[in-house]
């Protein structure tokens, strides 16, 4: 039944929708003014964070003002809040080097949207974490901010791929790194030290982590599936056994999704972890090659065409699980890799253009998808 | 006097022990011969004390080289002959097309012929179509299609390894059909 009323949304949402239709939750926006001094390079990305967030009207009109005022010689940013165009707040952001001013802006306008109590905006203080192909068989793990204006190298030689957050506090990455066969590393950003986890014949990768629980696609034995590590009890667990394409898993609610070759092609599943029920999520699309979730949602990465090569070939799909509502989030071009923010108001994806990519981010409250171009192939990333 | 005469003999020794027993090895042995000749030719005459337990040690050393290059000639060799055969896949699949077969077949014998101690490393490769998980999982069943083909064909599993490099060792980065054929493919590489 429940297939039969997916099926008949996809086939109404494609009738009547030329573009994804999201309900605004800011009704009436905030009406502010925002100054600045210092440097083009540092007022470019003031401009960029409130057009991204878009929970603001700018108006030089406003009853609230925000002066930003940023000093490259003391690396300081100084933020006067005025009402009225009286101050009655300063707040202060420094860093050591220059090219970290990215990070003190966006966390001035988080402050600015957390004052004014809207929607989190988390995803601009994010740390994003990637992995650049650089040369054949060679890929560097860089950080960077969301709209990757700061970059720097932190893991390079070799093959460095698929990057994760191993905490909340973004202290600490996991990555593959490609030796004689894959190996599984943790690595910390402040102290610089590298801690071998474990290794896996043919492939090793962290799909998901939450509090102590990794879910890692490898395959002992060759044959790729998901796992389950506990780092509490120490524990490796195989989730699934078909003998096919079993990988990408990520926890959703007391369930993991995944991407299972079970049918012919790859689709999404959903496997209860207590009764071990099993179920297809998604009944669209010539095959779905990746998933993320969050909370009630998934994001589910689709191939729409028999034809591989046409333009339209992979696009990514939002799906509520509470009212089985299936929203389209891009309309053509190669969309994959699709990772929610930690406050689900936005999703981060990859759009592959030949041999290189652009990172988008997709404001869902907003109806907006922005993109931050790389010169190389993003490998996968991480926010 | 002697000593000219001890690495003459050495080098005597060295020409005729290595075109007896290194037939494929012309050019190593050749440059070898004409260092030891010109050793001889270059030593001071009027040094005149030998120390035969360092000549013996030489001998030693350059036999033992001898043989090194050998083996890693022939290494090479076998690995420039591994790296020549590439299996190539249709999209999104996995499984050995009919035309593929006479080169698992032809791979099979070569690892066969060699029974030395080494591993042959099976690297699935894709396209650039995919970044997904998926994408690398697909590289791995390609590499696993001619690992349990080579099984079958009789080759020892326990010279056999796989790893999968996913879209990350392209050979073509054109955007267009024939390039991302030339990408979905199985390299087989040497690993003493």
């Amino acid at each position: 039944m429940k297939r039969l009323i997916v099926t008949i949304i996809i086939f109404f949402s494609f009738l009547f929708s030329k573009e994804y239709v999201i309900t605004k939750y800011i009704e009436d926006k905030p009406i502010i003014n925002v100054t600045f001094k210092g440097p083009d390079q540092v007022k470019k990305i003031v401009d960029m964070d409130f057009k991204v967030l878009d929970h603001f009207e700018i108006n030089e009109s406003a009853k609230y003002s925000f002066d930003f005022n940023y000093d490259k010689v003391t690396k300081t940013l100084k933020v006067i809040y005025k009402k009225d165009n009286q101050p009655f707040l300063i707040k202060k952001y420094r860093s050591r080097s220059y090219a970290y001013f990215p990070f003190l802006i966006h966390r001035a306008v988080y402050d600015i949207n957390e004052y004014f109590q809207l929607p989190s905006a988390k995803f601009l203080i994010r740390k994003v974490i990637y992995s650049l192909l650089t040369a054949p068989k060679e890929a560097s793990i860089y950080l960077s901010d969301y709209t990757l204006s700061y970059k720097k190298r932190i893991i390079s030689g070799g093959l460095n791929i698929f990057p994760k957050w191993a905490d909340k506090k973004q202290t600490k990455i996991y990555f593959t790194k490609y030796e004689r066969t894959p190996v599984l590393y943790e690595y910390n950003l402040l102290t610089g030290k590298k801690k071998k986890i474990l290794k896996s014949v043919g492939i090793l990768i962290v799909s998901d982590v939450k509090d102590d629980k990794i879910l890692l696609t490898m395959a002992p034995e060759g044959q790729p599936d998901v796992y389950l590590m506990d780092f509490n009890n120490k524990t490796i667990k195989r989730i699934t056994k078909y003998p096919g394409i079993d990988v990408n898993g990520k926890f959703w609610e007391d369930k993991i999704v995944f991407v299972s070759d079970r049918y012919g092609q790859p689709y999404v599943f959903e496997k209860d972890l207590k009764s071990g029920v099993l179920r297809r999520v998604l009944h669209h699309g010539k095959n779905q090659v990746g998933v993320d979730a969050y909370n009630k949602n998934l994001v589910i990465s689709t191939r729409e065409t028999a034809n591989a090569f046409k333009p339209n070939t992979f696009n990514l799909f939002l799906i509520n699980s509470q009212d089985d509502s299936l929203k389209r989030l891009t309309m053509k071009g190669q969309n994959s890799y699709p990772n929610f923010s930690v406050d689900g108001s936005s999703v981060m994806f990859i759009k592959r253009e030949h041999f290189s990519s652009k990172i988008g981010i997709i404001r869902l409250g907003e109806n907006k998808v922005f993109y931050y171009p790389l010169s190389k192939m993003l490998q996968s990333f991480d926010w | 006097m002697k000593k000219i005469a001890l690495m003459a003999g050495i080098a005597a020794f060295l020409m005729f022990a290595g075109c007896s027993k290194q037939p494929n090895l012309e050019n190593a042995q050749q440059q070898q011969t004409q260092q030891t000749e010109e050793v001889a030719t270059t030593t001071p005459t009027e040094n005149e004390t030998v120390n035969t337990e360092n000549a013996q040690v030489e001998e030693q050393n350059l036999e033992a080289t001898t043989v090194t290059i050998s083996k890693t000639q022939n290494n090479q060799q076998f690995a420039k002959k591994l790296a020549s055969i590439v299996v190539y896949f249709d999209f999104d699949k996995y499984n050995i097309r009919p035309d593929q077969w006479p080169k698992v077949e032809k791979l099979a014998e070569l690892i066969k012929s060699n029974p030395s101690n080494y591993t042959v490393r099976i690297e699935g490769n894709c396209d650039e179509w995919g970044t997904e998980e998926y994408n690398y999982a697909l590289g791995l069943k390609r590499a696993n299609s001619v690992k349990n083909a080579l099984i079958k064909l009789g080759v020892d599993p326990k010279k056999l390894t796989v790893i999968s490099y996913g879209e990350l060792n392209p050979v073509c980065t054109a955007h267009a059909k024939w390039c991302w054929r030339l990408n979905r493919r199985d390299n087989f590489t040497y690993l003493p």
